[in-house]
């Protein structure tokens, strides 16, 4: 019995080998990229719910103030630079604008936010781990990571600039 | 040699997408402050700016591309692109549609009375 499995086992392993071709699951680096890559999808998809919430909703403020009187562009143009150059010094979880405002904005603004203060605590920790550790396996394929999510972060700036701010300036 | 090119090129793709992304980003900014575009179409404007700047960075800086190892990534971000549409497109539409269907507020207040 455990003979006539032991041959199964055997002659599946070379089936597996004969008609697989490549042997073996596919590299670390390969699964772990395309599941980040995943990640950040879901987290654009999280996005555009809120864009859309942000879209529908910024055009009703009953007599209030509208985007074109809260936003300054000026600021907004400096922060756009900044994230483009990814001059992390900027503070971007600075102040956007006072009071009286919509909570959709302070939901997409914020989240985005969020996302990039987590984002700068990652690349310190990041520049700890590369100064500590050198250049290994594990280190290069995080800071892959991280470049592929501060990226798409900038991909979802470009939107925020694009609907909260400058669809606000309506000259 | 190989290494050394492959790293040159690496760098001339970052940089000629940060300069596209600024060109871009910089076209946005002129489009909405002064009167080149027709009012009502500069929605349209922007959004068509930031969807071709959202192009640069994910093939100059996401490196979504189309070779044969890029094929997963591809389709993942064409399902992703279907949802953020049918979320974004959908909820406009439907709230328009309600928006138009709603009573001015005088009605409301006339049926109050």
């Amino acid at each position: 019995m455990s003979a006539t499995e032991a041959t199964a086992e055997s002659t599946g392993v070379t089936n597996l080998n004969v008609s697989g071709g490549e042997a073996g699951p596919a590299p670390v680096a390969i699964v772990v990229s395309y599941g980040f890559w995943i990640f950040l999808l879901s987290d654009i998809i999280m996005f555009s719910a809120l864009f859309a919430t942000y879209a529908v909703l910024s055009g009703q403020t009953d007599g209030g103030p509208s985007g074109r009187e809260l936003f300054d562009t000026r600021n907004v143009a400096i922060e756009t630079l900044c994230l483009l150059f990814s001059s992390y010094t900027c503070g971007l979880g600075s102040v956007f604008l006072e009071r009286r405002s919509l909570s959709a904005f302070f939901a997409l603004v914020g989240l985005h936010g969020a996302h990039v203060s987590i984002g700068l605590i990652w690349l310190a920790f990041m520049v700890a781990q590369t100064a500590a550790k050198g250049p290994r396996e594990f280190v290069l394929r995080r800071l892959r990571c991280f470049s592929l999510f501060w990226h798409a972060l900038d991909i979802i700036w470009v939107a925020v600039m694009s609907l909260v701010y400058l669809m606000a300036v309506r000259v | 040699m190989n290494e050394k090119s492959k790293h040159s090129s690496s760098i001339l793709a970052y940089t000629s997408g940060l300069a596209f992304a600024l060109l871009l980003t910089g076209a946005s900014f002129l489009v909405s402050h002064s009167h080149e575009l027709w009012g009502p179409g500069l929605p349209v404007g922007l959004a068509v700016l930031a969807i071709a700047q959202m192009g640069v960075h994910l093939v100059f800086f996401l490196h979504v591309g189309s070779g044969p190892d890029d094929t997963n990534t591809v389709l993942a971000l064409a399902f992703g692109i279907l949802i953020v549409t049918l979320v974004v497109s959908g909820s406009l539409w439907i709230m328009a549609n309600l928006n138009g269907n709603m009573m001015p507020p005088s009605a409301i207040m006339e049926m109050a009375r």
